[in-house]
């Protein structure tokens, strides 16, 4: 068999990308770490590789490729949030079946979607979309009685609105995501339980909202 | 006395040799006073109850093999593959990363990003690695979107493809052999050594036909005793870099060294295949779950 000519055999010759688009990284004294601040950190996505970047040139960086799965993919979510003991909705893993009224969230490579279901009649359709023809599995999270789904934006421990400033806080400590639209499931008592974490791009915060990471954060360039 | 769970998907089983292996495993298990179930996704909330998790399903961090995985892990289960492992092998920009920083030896490796897919770098990377270039989606198993390019107008082509996947591809030097060699190591041991073969006309050992058909290698066993000392460090140098769990290193030969191509985590332990001359594999597999090695 011929031998290749020019393959090391001695050291790797890897090389980075030939072109890096600008990051959005800043440093957090308080924490004393680096931010991704991409706020989609998608996996595979651009966001995702700049975390990945930092954490092979052994920055402190939040989030981590890990924090992102622990965000992102829902059972693994509810599992940390609720081992930390914060407030979530029962919820079960299915491959289909399922008992409204419920969130049904994706657990696959291929789509990441979510679909609050209140009656029983779209039970079957759903799940078959969901799990595209019964392949993949679902999350369930049980929706209480007259229970609504609300979403804000939680930036850094942070949020514009007061009622959420607790939850802001408690995702940015146990999830470690600095960008983060947040669901939550609000009863009809008024109690809030964490439904999950999507992406939030910092070109969709608000004025505010920038301003606030402004006073917290140094950018790097 | 463990109880060990083996946490399967209906829908990756495709091949009766690999549920067969599935079945070795739980006899030896059996044999050995330890208690082997079969667990799927429905089965997922008993996993605190198991002390070991063996995942016989395709890995994804996205999809429910890695949720069992990490679940396992935080309740403080052995879990072979953990979820670290999987994170890392199932993103080969991660893979290769992983692989540099431990110094092993392998092709030149670049990795692109979308600004970086046009004619101009691709004939810039045909000159300077050699034609073919080979093409890899970082998010690719099985030898899928995994192509060899000759030209700046293919490499343009399949890297807007393969983008598609994910936000960054890898390009590595094209390696031409006969045989990929593949090193199972667990624990830093090596638990199997076999080559597969490359089917005629052919440069991967898994083709897929215009049709959809698949077109697999041969495989041919070696005796752990008789395998070239370099190949078995070169894998376990490889393996390291990665973890401590089950991998399955790929490497070209050339004369008389090796360069790793990839490490896999879950690798492909078929009946009758795999396992071919080394029946030993099943019983270190349950020692170690077991924790009784490791």
């Amino acid at each position: 068999m011929a031998r290749p000519t020019l393959v090391s055999l001695a050291t790797p010759q890897i090389r980075e990308t030939l072109s890096r688009p600008q990051a959005l990284v800043a440093y957090h004294s308080q924490e004393d770490c680096l931010l991704n601040l991409s706020g989609d950190y998608s996996y595979l996505s651009v966001g995702y590789y700049v975390s990945q970047d930092l954490e092979s040139g052994r920055a402190l960086i939040h989030p981590t490729c890990a924090e992102v799965m622990d965000a992102y993919v829902m059972p693994l979510f509810l599992e940390k949030a609720k081992r930390a003991g914060l407030p979530i909705s029962d919820y079960y893993i299915s491959n289909g079946y399922f008992e409204p009224p419920v969130i049904v969230d994706t657990i696959n490579p291929f789509m990441s979607r979510h679909s609050v279901v209140l009656k029983a009649a779209a039970q079957e359709r759903i799940a078959k979309s969901l799990t595209r023809n019964f392949t993949y599995a679902i999350s369930c999270q049980e929706l209480p009685h007259r229970a609504r789904v609300n979403h804000f934006h939680a930036v850094l421990g942070w949020s514009a609105t007061p009622k959420f400033r607790e939850l802001a806080q408690a995702v940015w400590r146990v999830f470690g995501l600095p960008l983060a639209k947040v669901r939550v499931i609000t009863c009809s008592d008024g109690r809030l339980l964490l439904s999950g974490l999507q992406p939030l791009p910092y070109a969709r915060l608000t004025e505010r909202e920038q301003l606030f990471l402004q006073k917290m954060v140094t950018w790097r360039t | 006395m463990a109880n060990i769970g083996v946490f399967l998907e209906r829908y990756t089983l495709t091949r009766s040799e690999e549920m067969g292996a599935v079945l070795r495993l739980g006899q030896v298990a059996q044999r050995l006073g330890h208690r082997l179930d079969v667990l799927f996704r429905a089965d997922m909330y008993k996993i605190p109850t198991y002390d070991a998790l063996f995942i016989r399903a395709l890995t994804d961090p996205l999809n429910s093999s890695y949720v069992a995985a990490r679940l396992a892990e935080v309740q403080g289960l052995r879990v072979v593959d953990d979820p670290n492992s999987i994170l890392v092998c199932c993103d080969k920009i991660n893979m290769y990363r992983h692989l540099q920083a431990a110094g092993v030896p392998m092709p030149e490796t670049l990795f692109l990003a979308e600004a970086d897919i046009t004619a101009q770098t691709g004939e810039r990377l045909l000159d300077t690695m050699g034609r073919p270039v080979v093409l890899k989606a970082p998010n690719s198993s099985f030898s899928m979107y995994v192509d060899r390019v000759n030209t700046p107008e293919d490499f343009v082509r399949v890297g807007k493809r393969f983008l598609r996947r994910a936000d960054r591809i890898v390009a590595q030097r094209f390696v031409a052999s006969e045989f990929d060699w593949r090193v199972a190591v667990l624990g830093g041991e090596v638990l199997f050594v076999c080559q597969y073969l490359i089917p005629k006309r052919r440069w991967k050992v898994l083709t897929y036909t215009e049709g959809g058909r698949v077109i697999w290698g041969r495989v041919r066993n070696f005796d752990l005793a008789k395998v070239p000392a370099r190949l078995v460090e070169v894998a376990v140098q490889a393996a390291a870099a990665i973890g401590s769990g089950l991998y399955g290193v790929d490497l070209k030969q050339l004369g008389d060294d090796y360069v790793v191509i990839e490490v896999n985590d879950n690798p492909t332990i078929c009946a009758g295949e795999e396992d071919l001359g080394h029946p030993e594999v099943y019983e270190r597999l349950v020692r170690y779950l077991a924790r009784e090695w490791g």
